[in-house]
């Protein structure tokens, strides 16, 4: 073939293939070999092979020269360097050495400063920790010491102080300790030793209970005889002091004399009852908020003690001492129900009495069921008006038992009926029918005070001179001496029944009537009808005396008369009070002028019509002169002091001259009619108002400023009150414009001070 | 004593005869209540009560006479007072009616002139014991020239009206003599009234020198139509 069809390597293609060889990236084989592929296949196809070898071989051994010309220049630096290299590299070894050794040093060392370190902290911590244990246990400590102390409070009965101590521990401020299980366990103890505490005082509260109902009876002794010696000791008073006659024990004029000598039978040298216990555990239950629980406990106590109170069957020997245990048990409800505030109601207390005297009452009637013997009921009788007595300034309710008492009277006056019946019957039987033989004097008047007989045969037998005959036989005389001796059985039992009627039935009543009653003529009945009954209750004693036998017992005192005298006053007190509101509205009508221009020269219109009516009024009234006085002189005091009111008290704040002037005008009038109707005494009421005017009016202030002219002239004017007037024209004055009314206010004020600079415990 | 709290102060009277009821009426009208004894007043005795009429507080003092001839006397100087008097009957007491005409002769001698009256026929209820009809009550009352009503204090009846037709009449007169710019000195009307019947008492017959009087008496002439 043509060279074009096998072209000669010339060296430029080699170099130029070589090239391309060259410029293959060495790093990447493949790829080279993938471009190495279209020259190699160029050259196998144009069969050149050994041409291409031939070259590469002359470029190899060409760069071989190369190279080794280039070894061969500077091999020697670069061995030096290779040295030098070596060399460094052994001290960098040594130096790696050393750091290593020293690290290693020095990693040794630290590990035992860290480890003591550790152990620093660790014992700091165990410190802080053993504080902190010591407090909280010193805390606890402490709580535990109140808690301890509780329980040896309890237990010297300091219950309150125990009740304390627990509020306290509640009320701790909130500390470390507060959410610590031990106080949580302790908090929930609380409840339970308030519990302790409730019981313990609970106990005392029973033991207290206990002694009580041991003690019940020695005070009702005491209360018993203490008064009888009370009422002993006014009835000898009484007989000597006439003034004192009307009034009762237990009547107001007796309560003041008694205060003196005032016996308590709860503390006194025989016996003193202590409410303490009782007292503490009202406290204790009231601070748990329990109260009605104890309520409840010391009712139903106090109910079972009562119902214990009375044995089954009854004897009648016995019965003093049981009422007087009654009276004892009473006299402490009393006394709780008077100390203890709401702690008892006075329904309960009510509610104990009336269930024990029912039970009193039927026990008596079942004991006296199979008595046949009176005298035993008039002990029953007699014991239980003691009992009735001994209880008379109680609240306590005796109806039943003065009701139970006429049951007993029914029974009494049925067997002392049979037994004189059967008296009367053997005195007619055993009769022999001989007229009654005299021997002297003396024995003719024992039988003349026994018979009833008319006055005429009286005189008549006592002219005969003994020894004689008497007209009748045994049987009227000893008839007539039974007859008196029924009567005396008969009224011992019921002189009190009697009085109690009258003041419970009849001068109580009234004395309820008199709030109801507005009518003045009505009142003035029920003052007469009072009167008569006084004397009818003189009377009544006269006759009881009369019918019983003179050798047994005293004279009879009804102390209903002293009743019927309090109803008395009351109801002179009510008069006076009707009167004194009609003036109220009188005055209510008055329409004073305080300040007018000028003075008036007739009095108040009203006052007309008020005179007018209180004379007509009082005139008017059935009752006693002195009553009527008594009427006048409470009404014109009320005027008076209307009058003294309107000048000096607080109603009306200024005044003039030419008022009070008025007011004297007034009173002129008032003093003229009281002249008119007979009655000057009553002006005296006046005095006062009259001289406490006539100061300002005569200015002569000056003068009551002098100690010894005060005394001598003005002793009835009372600073305070003079004063007050003083102020009110001196208040006036400053309203006016022309300058001497206000001159004379300003000497007014000066006075009105001066007088109040006077010495206020005199003139009050 | 506080200034008082009413407008005007009225003075009534009852008259009539002895237990035709002047007691009950006073106690229904002031206390409300009722009460069946008979207790016989003794001479005089009154009571109070405030009303409002016409939006003022009027206070009435209403006197309550003894019935009885025994306190004739004592009673009748309180006629002069009166601004207003209540004749009462019963009507079951013909009597009572009867002596009606004494009863105003009374007023007519002893009380200031003009003074208002109203007639009460009392005791209304007890139908059947009735003796005096109310027709005869009225013309009774209008030959006086004065107002009639019939009441029961027992189950109160026309008590109120009563008393306030004659309250009203007198306040109505009150106030035209108050409300007269040249009549109006300064001083009380009550006061005026009173002073009047001392006056009166003084000078009888000639009092038209007071003022107050004579507007009285020109009030009553003016309203007698319409009026008591």
């Amino acid at each position: 073939m043509a060279p074009r069809r096998r072209p000669q390597f010339t060296q430029e293609n080699i170099d130029q293939q070589l090239q391309q060889i060259h410029l293959l990236d060495p790093s990447s084989s493949s790829e080279n070999l993938e471009q190495l592929g279209p020259i190699i296949k160029q050259i196998h196809s144009n069969r050149q092979q050994e041409v291409f070898l031939r070259t590469v071989q002359g470029l190899v051994q060409a760069k071989d020269a190369e190279i080794e010309k280039i070894c061969g220049d500077n091999y020697q630096d670069f061995i030096s360097s290779v040295s030098t290299l070596f060399t460094v590299k052994s001290y960098t070894d040594k130096m790696k050495e050393n750091i290593l050794s020293l690290d290693t040093s020095v990693s040794q060392l630290g590990r035992g400063l860290v480890d003591k370190k550790r152990t620093l902290l660790q014992s700091k911590k165990t410190a802080a920790n053993l504080d902190e244990a010591i407090d909280t246990l010193q805390a606890c400590l402490r709580v535990l010491d109140v808690v301890n102390r509780v329980g040896e409070m309890i237990k010297e009965g300091k219950y309150w102080g125990a009740l304390r101590s627990l509020e306290d521990i509640q009320s701790l401020p909130p500390t470390s300790l507060s959410h610590t299980p031990f106080f949580q366990h302790l908090l929930s103890s609380l409840p339970s030793l308030r519990a302790q505490i409730k019981d313990a005082v609970t106990a005392s509260m029973k033991q207290w209970l206990l002694e009580i109902r041991n003690v019940s009876t020695e005070v009702g002794r005491l209360a018993t005889e203490a008064m009888e010696a009370r009422t002993r000791r006014w009835r000898s008073r009484r007989e000597k002091d006439p003034l004192l006659r009307m009034n009762r024990v237990g009547s107001a004029v007796e309560m003041i004399t008694y205060e003196k000598t005032e016996f308590n039978v709860l503390d006194n040298d025989t016996i003193h009852v202590d409410f303490k216990p009782l007292f503490e555990c009202i406290h204790i239950y009231t601070t748990l908020n329990s109260l009605d629980e104890l309520q409840k406990s010391y009712q139903a106590d106090r109910k079972a003690q009562s119902d214990l109170i009375l044995p089954n069957p009854l004897p009648l020997t016995f019965l003093p001492q049981l009422t007087q245990e009654i009276s004892g048990f009473f006299i402490v409800e009393t006394h709780v129900l008077e100390t203890t505030g709401t702690f008892r109601s006075a329904r309960d207390v009510e509610e104990l009495w009336d269930s024990l005297v029912v039970g009193l009452a039927n026990s008596i009637s079942n004991s006296l069921r199979t008595e046949n013997d009176p005298e035993e009921y008039l002990r029953v009788k007699e014991c239980l008006i003691g009992f009735i007595m001994t209880l008379e300034t109680s609240p306590y309710s005796t109806n039943s038992l003065q009701s139970f008492i006429l049951q007993i009277f029914e029974k009494y006056i049925k067997l002392l009926e049979a037994q004189f019946s059967r008296h009367f019957e053997s005195i007619v039987h055993q009769d022999d029918h001989l007229p009654m033989q005299i021997e002297a004097t003396s024995e003719a008047e024992t039988v003349l005070e026994v018979v009833f007989v008319g006055e005429t045969d009286k005189s008549q037998i006592r002219q005969i001179t003994p020894p004689c005959t008497l007209p009748w036989s045994q049987t009227f005389y000893l008839c007539c001496q039974d007859i008196r001796g029924f009567i005396q059985k008969f009224y011992a039992f019921v002189e009190g029944a009697l009085d109690s009627l009258l003041m419970e039935h009849i001068s109580d009543p009234i004395g309820k009537r008199l709030a109801g009653t507005s009518t003045l003529s009505q009142i003035a009945q029920i003052v007469t009808n009072l009167e008569y009954f006084q004397v009818a209750c003189s009377e009544l004693e006269g006759s009881i005396a009369n019918l019983r036998s003179a050798q047994r017992g005293g004279a009879i005192r009804l102390t209903a008369r002293t009743s019927f005298e309090t109803t008395l006053s009351r109801s002179l007190a009510r008069i006076t009070s009707l009167i004194a509101s009609k003036l109220d509205q009188f005055f209510e009508l008055s329409e004073y002028e305080w300040t007018p221009p000028s003075r008036e020269d007739a009095p108040s219109m009203y006052l007309y019509e008020l005179v007018n009516w209180l004379t007509t009024v009082v005139d008017s009234l059935v009752i006693k002169e002195a009553y009527k006085d008594e009427a006048y002189k409470g009404a014109l005091e009320y005027i008076a002091g209307c009058l003294m009111d309107f000048i000096s008290g607080r109603d009306i704040p200024m005044m003039n001259e030419n008022a009070m002037s008025n007011i004297l005008i007034d009173v002129d009038f008032l003093e003229e009619e009281l002249k008119r109707i007979g009655r000057s005494h009553l002006s005296s009421v006046f005095v006062e108002l009259r001289m406490t005017i006539s100061i300002p009016l005569s200015d002569t202030v000056h003068e009551y400023l002098v100690a010894a002219m005060r005394h001598t002239s003005y002793s009835a004017v009372k600073h305070k009150r003079l004063q007050a007037l003083l102020e009110k024209l001196a208040r006036f004055g400053t309203t006016q414009r022309d300058p001497a009314a206000r001159e004379l206010a300003e000497k007014r004020r000066k006075e009105a001070d001066a007088v109040g600079r006077l010495f206020p415990g005199e003139g009050r | 004593m506080p200034p008082p709290h009413y407008d005007f102060l009225i003075k009534l009277l009852l008259i009539g005869d002895s237990g035709v009821g002047k007691s009950c009426l006073l106690l229904r009208f002031c206390d409300d209540a009722w009460t069946p004894s008979f207790i016989t007043t003794i001479g005089i005795d009154f009571k109070i009560r405030t009303i409002e009429l016409d939006g003022k507080r009027i206070k009435l003092q209403i006197w309550d006479t003894a019935g009885q001839e025994r306190f004739r006397t004592i009673t009748t100087a309180y006629y002069r007072g009166a601004m207003g008097i209540l004749l009462v009957y019963d009507v079951t007491d013909e009597r009572s009616f009867n002596n009606i005409r004494t009863w105003h002769s009374n007023i007519e001698q002893h009380a200031s002139e003009g003074v208002n009256k109203i007639l009460i026929g009392n005791k209304s209820d007890w139908t059947d014991k009735k003796a005096v009809t109310e027709e005869q009550g009225r013309e009774l009352a209008e030959e006086l020239g004065i107002k009639f009503m019939e009441t029961s204090a027992k189950i109160n009846e026309g008590v109120e009206e009563a008393f306030f037709t004659l309250a009203r009449c007198v306040s109505d007169i009150c106030y035209f003599s108050v409300s007269d710019p040249f009549d109006f000195d300064g001083r009380d009307i009550k006061t005026r009234l009173i002073d009047s019947q001392a006056d009166a008492a003084g000078s009888q017959g000639t009092s038209t020198s007071d003022g107050s009087v004579r507007v009285n008496q020109q009030t009553t002439a003016q309203t007698s139509q319409g009026c008591c």
